[in-house]
Formats: C-alpha cells, sequence, structure tokens
C-alpha cells in the first residue's frame, strides 16, 4: 500500500506541489536564518582560526579571546617547559589609537606576534613581505577592515598611542564580528607602543609534539602551569559563547527562529492536512475494504515523510548552494554547516511527524460508511 | 473470479434477526431501522429497493460490517459479526466482502490495475503479484486494454466495471452495491447489471444491490422493499415468468 501511498501523493501535482513548496520555503527561512547565526558565530572567532594554532594557553580568567587577561613574559618560560610542547610563542592583543596623517582617528587592534618564528601572522599576504615586520615601527595591515582610515597603503605612516609606525604590508584576512581594524606588528614592537603594559602577552600558542595528543598536553599544561588551555575549537567555541552571552545575537535570531518554526509547522500541518482532507473518500473506501489502521497511519507517516525528505532536500539544497556562491569576505556572514542541516532535518521531521499526527488523528476517524454517501 | 454456475442447492448468507439502528440523542434522536430480519441467500441477486430515506444505506452498511447496530444479530456466512471487535470486522471486511459504490470511489491519481489490486495489497500480497491478478480481472470485465489507464480516462460505466473488478478480486462471499447504477445511463447501467449478475450466479457468493432505479429490478432474484427503517415486503422474482417490471 506504501507505493499506492506514493502514487496518491504525487499523482495530484498541484497538491503535491503545494506541500513541497510550503515545506521547502520553511526548511530555506530556518536554514538561512541558522546560516546568518553561524556565519556571525564564525566571524567572532576569525582571529583564533587565522593564527592556527592548535592550542592556546590564557590565564584563567580570560573569557574568550576577545576578554582575556594578560600575563608576564615568563608564563611562556613555564608552558614551554611542559613535556610534549613542540612549541610555545606569545600572542599580544591590544587596543591603540590610530591616527591616520589625515587627521582620521580611531580605536584599532594591535596584534603582537613572536619576533623570531612569525607565528600567529596570518598568511594571505597581499602586498608587502613578512620579513618587513621586523623593521623599526613596521605593522601589518588587515585590508578590508582600515577602509575608515583611507584604506592605506604600504608605506604610509601611522600614528599608534603617539608612536610612528609605518605600513609594510596588507594582508587578506577574514572579515571579523570585531569592527575595528587590525594591525600585526612584532611582540618587540607591543611592548614599544604599549610601554605601560607590564604583562603584554594576552595568549600563548602552543603546539603538541607528534608523542602527544593535543587532548592530554592540555590536560598536562592545565596541571603543571595553572593556566588555562584549550584546543583549537574549544577555544573558538568560547569565544562564540562569550559573544553569543553579550550581544543577544542569539535572543534576536532565536525569535526569527521560532516564528520559522511555528509557520513551519502551521503551513506543513495545515497542507499535510488538507491533503489529506481531500483524500477523505479515498481513504474511506480502503477503511470499508478493511484496511487495518496500522497500515492507514503508516501510509500517511509515508507520504508526511516524503514531502519532507523533499522539502528539506531542496529548501537546505538552495540555501547551501547560495552559502557556497556568497563570496567568502562578503558582508553577509553566512555559513552552513553539516550540523545546521542535520538540525534542519529533526525540525522537519517534527514538522512532518504533527502533521502526520494531526492526519492519522482525522483519517482513523473518517466513518467508513460515508463512502456509502453519494 | 467472474463465472456462471448452476447450482440449485443455496446455502444462507446473511442471516439478519432483530436489528435496530437510531442516529443522533434526546429529541435528534432518529429510529431509522426497526426490527429488521432478513435472510438472503448465496448464489442470489437480492435488491433492496425504497424511497430516499428508508434505511436501505443503514442496512447494507451494517450488513457489511462498517456501522453497529444498536441490538439484534447480523450472521454473514455463519459468522456473527455483531460479535466482532472492530478490528475483526475490518479483516472479516477484506477477505469477505466486495464494495461497488454510486461514485465509484476509484484512486484518481492510480491506475485502473492498481486500483482494482487494493483490495489484496490490504490483504498485503506483493504488488507485483496483485497488479497482475488485477489485470486478468479487467480483462474479464472487459477492460483488457485499460489496464494502465487512469479512472479520469474511462467513462462512467468503464469505471463502475473497474469498480466491480475492485470487489471481486479477492473473491468475497458477499458484494455489496450501494446505488451500482444512478450515476449511469439506462444502457451502461443494464450491461453493469448483466455483469453483477452473472458474479451473483456463483453458489458461494451473494449480491445486494441497493436502488431505486426500477429500470433494473428485472435483474433481482429478490426484491427487498423498504418503508420507513421498514422491510415493508419481500418479493421473490420468477425469472421464468416475462418481467413485470
Amino acid at each position: 500500500m506504501y507505493q499506492i501511498a506514493l502514487k496518491m501523493l504525487f499523482g495530484d501535482k498541484a497538491k503535491f506541489l503545494t506541500l513541497v513548496v510550503g515545506l521547502t520555503f520553511s526548511v530555506m527561512l530556518l536554514t538561512q536564518q541558522g546560516s546568518i547565526f553561524c556565519g556571525l558565530m564564525l566571524r567572532t572567532a576569525s582571529n583564533i582560526f587565522e593564527t592556527g594554532a592548535p592550542i592556546w594557553v590564557v590565564d584563567p580568567k580570560a573569557t574568550s579571546f576577545n576578554d582575556v587577561v594578560d600575563m608576564k613574559l615568563s608564563e611562556v618560560l613555564r608552558v614551554r617547559s611542559v613535556q610534549g610542547v613542540k612549541w610555545a610563542v606569545p600572542l599580544a592583543l591590544h587596543s591603540a589609537i590610530a591616527q591616520s596623517d589625515e587627521g582620521d582617528t580611531g580605536v584599532a587592534q594591535v596584534i603582537g606576534v613572536d619576533d623570531q618564528t612569525l607565528i600567529g601572522l596570518p598568511k594571505g599576504m597581499t602586498k608587502g613581505r613578512y620579513e618587513d615586520i621586523n623593521q623599526p615601527g613596521a605593522v601589518i595591515i588587515a585590508k578590508g577592515r582600515s577602509e575608515r582610515y583611507g584604506s592605506p597603503q604600504v608605506g604610509d605612516y601611522f600614528e599608534l598611542n603617539d608612536q610612528r609606525v609605518r605600513v609594510v604590508g596588507m594582508l587578506e584576512t577574514q572579515k571579523s564580528f570585531s569592527p575595528f581594524p587590525i594591525m600585526y606588528t612584532t611582540l618587540n614592537k607591543v611592548q614599544q607602543f604599549f610601554p605601560e603594559k607590564k604583562r603584554p602577552v594576552s595568549f600563548i600558542l602552543v603546539k603538541n609534539e607528534a608523542s602527544i595528543s593535543p587532548e592530554k598536553l592540555i590536560q598536562k599544561i592545565q596541571t603543571e602551569t595553572g593556566l588555562h588551555a584549550y584546543g583549537l575549537w574549544d577555544f573558538v567555541f568560547l569565544t562564540m559563547k562569550f559573544w553569543a552571552a553579550n550581544t543577544g545575537i542569539p535572543i534576536n535570531l532565536g525569535i526569527n527562529v521560532l516564528m520559522v518554526i511555528i509557520i513551519g509547522t502551521v503551513i506543513s500541518a495545515q497542507t499535510l492536512y488538507a491533503f489529506m482532507l481531500d483524500n477523505t473518500r479515498q481513504f474511506g473506501t480502503f477503511k470499508a475494504i478493511g484496511i487495518e489502521n496500522k497500515t492507514l497511519a503508516g501510509m500517511v507517516l509515508f507520504q508526511s515523510a516524503i514531502v519532507g525528505i523533499i522539502g528539506h532536500g531542496i529548501g537546505s539544497g538552495v540555501i547551501s548552494f547560495l552559502g557556497l556562491i556568497n563570496p567568502p569576505n562578503s558582508q553577509l556572514a553566512f555559513y552552513t554547516p553539516p550540523q545546521l542541516i542535520g538540525i534542519t532535518f529533526v525540525l522537519v521531521c517534527g514538522f512532518c511527524l504533527l502533521a502526520a499526527v494531526l492526519s492519522i488523528i482525522k483519517v482513523l476517524r473518517i466513518d467508513p460508511a460515508i463512502v456509502f454517501r453519494g | 473470479m467472474i463465472t456462471t454456475v448452476t447450482m440449485p442447492n443455496k446455502t444462507i448468507a446473511v442471516s439478519i434477526q432483530g436489528l435496530n439502528k437510531s442516529f443522533g440523542d434526546g429529541e435528534n434522536r432518529l429510529h431509522v431501522l426497526h426490527d429488521i430480519n432478513l435472510t438472503l441467500q448465496s448464489g442470489s441477486m437480492n435488491y433492496i429497493v425504497g424511497p430516499s430515506g428508508c434505511g436501505k444505506t443503514t442496512l447494507i452498511s451494517i450488513m457489511a460490517g462498517i456501522l453497529t447496530a444498536e441490538s439484534g444479530e447480523t450472521t454473514l456466512f455463519g459468522t456473527p459479526i455483531h460479535q466482532l471487535k472492530k478490528s475483526q470486522k475490518a479483516k472479516f471486511r477484506r477477505e469477505n466482502i466486495g464494495f461497488i459504490f454510486q461514485q465509484f470511489n476509484l484512486v484518481a491519481t492510480i491506475t485502473n490495475a492498481e486500483n482494482v489490486a487494493v483490495p489484496l495489497l490490504i490483504q498485503g500480497k506483493p504488488h507485483g503479484k496483485a497488479i497482475e491478478q488485477a489485470k486478468l480481472l479487467l480483462e474479464q470485465v472487459g477492460l483488457g486494454d485499460k489496464i494502465n489507464s487512469f479512472p479520469r480516462d474511462l467513462s462512467g460505466g468503464q469505471q463502475q466495471r473497474v469498480a466491480i473488478a475492485r470487489a471481486l478480486i479477492n473473491n468475497p462471499r458477499l458484494v455489496v452495491c450501494d446505488e451500482p447504477t444512478s450515476a449511469l445511463d439506462g444502457k451502461t447501467g443494464a450491461q453493469i447489471l448483466e455483469l453483477l449478475t452473472v458474479v451473483a450466479r456463483d453458489p458461494n457468493r451473494c449480491v445486494v444491490v441497493v436502488t431505486h432505479d426500477n429500470r433494473i429490478y428485472k435483474y433481482a432474484d429478490q426484491l427487498i422493499e423498504m418503508e420507513d427503517g421498514r422491510i415493508k415486503s419481500i418479493q421473490q422474482v420468477d425469472h421464468t415468468k416475462p418481467s413485470q417490471f
């Protein structure tokens, strides 16, 4: 009877399309809202991804990449002394007042990387050379985040905390949630720009030896130094959690998602229910002939599942495609992870199950005697 | 299968004793069947006739086990169906009863063969085998060239033939027909009744037709006339004499 159920579903193209379109739009809205949320959250952690270190060590009071408690340089040595550490380098993150020669002024984030290894400096240099960062007063600017200073070029000068700096390179970096321009320099120069800071280190970037897993090394670092250590993704999630908790993004997008869930449920339930109503006489005939209730319920569930799978496939496919063609550094923060597709699938299953249950209740209540009514 | 068998030894197919049925409650209560007693034999074509609202359809609904009477006994081929639970009734129906409806009640979006195969599919028979059997039956009702067509491609008479094939595919012992000709013209109606008459000649089968179409009374073996929820008369039709209808 499931083949018959399938043909009943596909046979009436107009009704079938109504069902699928209703669900597709619900899935598209859900996936789109979810993708924007994921895109925004990923941007809060763009600096972490660009740095690329597998282990991040911070002061125990630090709550995210953007909310750190600075550490002394000696902490780097303590971390290096932990067995299993391949390398450990400092990374500084501080805010400074930047002023262009044209008089544009604003806050900039200054990231200081290890002078010797330059670990922490993102890949993607578009102009200039990495090694020039060691020149006196040299900074490398993240392209795309410096427009407010008149899009400076290599060779241009800045005032940074009242000290003269020169742009020696431009980097193509990921879009960040933070609106402030980022300037990369070395840790030594950070200490020059911020002479008052006795604790210049914000993070210690660590790489494990091949003989030890990152997870085990994290445990060892925490035990032996008293500092907090995180794997890359744990630190990413910590940062996302910080932004989520402090910006209201989840609530605002969550309301949208909730509305979509309600609308999606109503659309799905209503269209599927209407489809069942349209087939009341057919189901009544099946009941008169002697179909078992469980078979009838199975047919409705099957029809509902098919609509759900098709609607989800199209809806999530369209949104995923839009995500793919969205340029990586566009203004639209948009990322559709596989987990989001899974979550929307579960939600769609919920819509369809609810719609199917309502329809099944209706179908099971059909009086087979209706078949004798003209 | 549709076969013509001459077998005079008839057994009791349907036995109804003291049947009462009403709808609604309190002041709105409508008593539609009053103390119905009826016996139908196998191998016979039985017509239940009477004006609209006299209780014909309610009677066949109870007879077919899709409505429950308030009181009385309904026995089909020795099975007291009034004692059966809902699920048992459904099983009994799918194994023993074929239905033919006024509006045909075919599923528009499946082929004629699939429509005919529905009772077998409901019984759990594999799709392929059920379709093969349906094709044979469609050929027997003269629709061998319409197997893969859809009901919408057929005339009313052809649709009713598909419905008859569907009613017969599980080789039922009781075939219940509700106004099978009212949606058809006279000539097509007569053809349908001729087909049903052949069906009714099976000694193991009983055909019950609800109708108020007096043009087809001549095909009946027994005419049960109802009025106001009661059986007014039961008349045996002698086919050896010229038709009185």
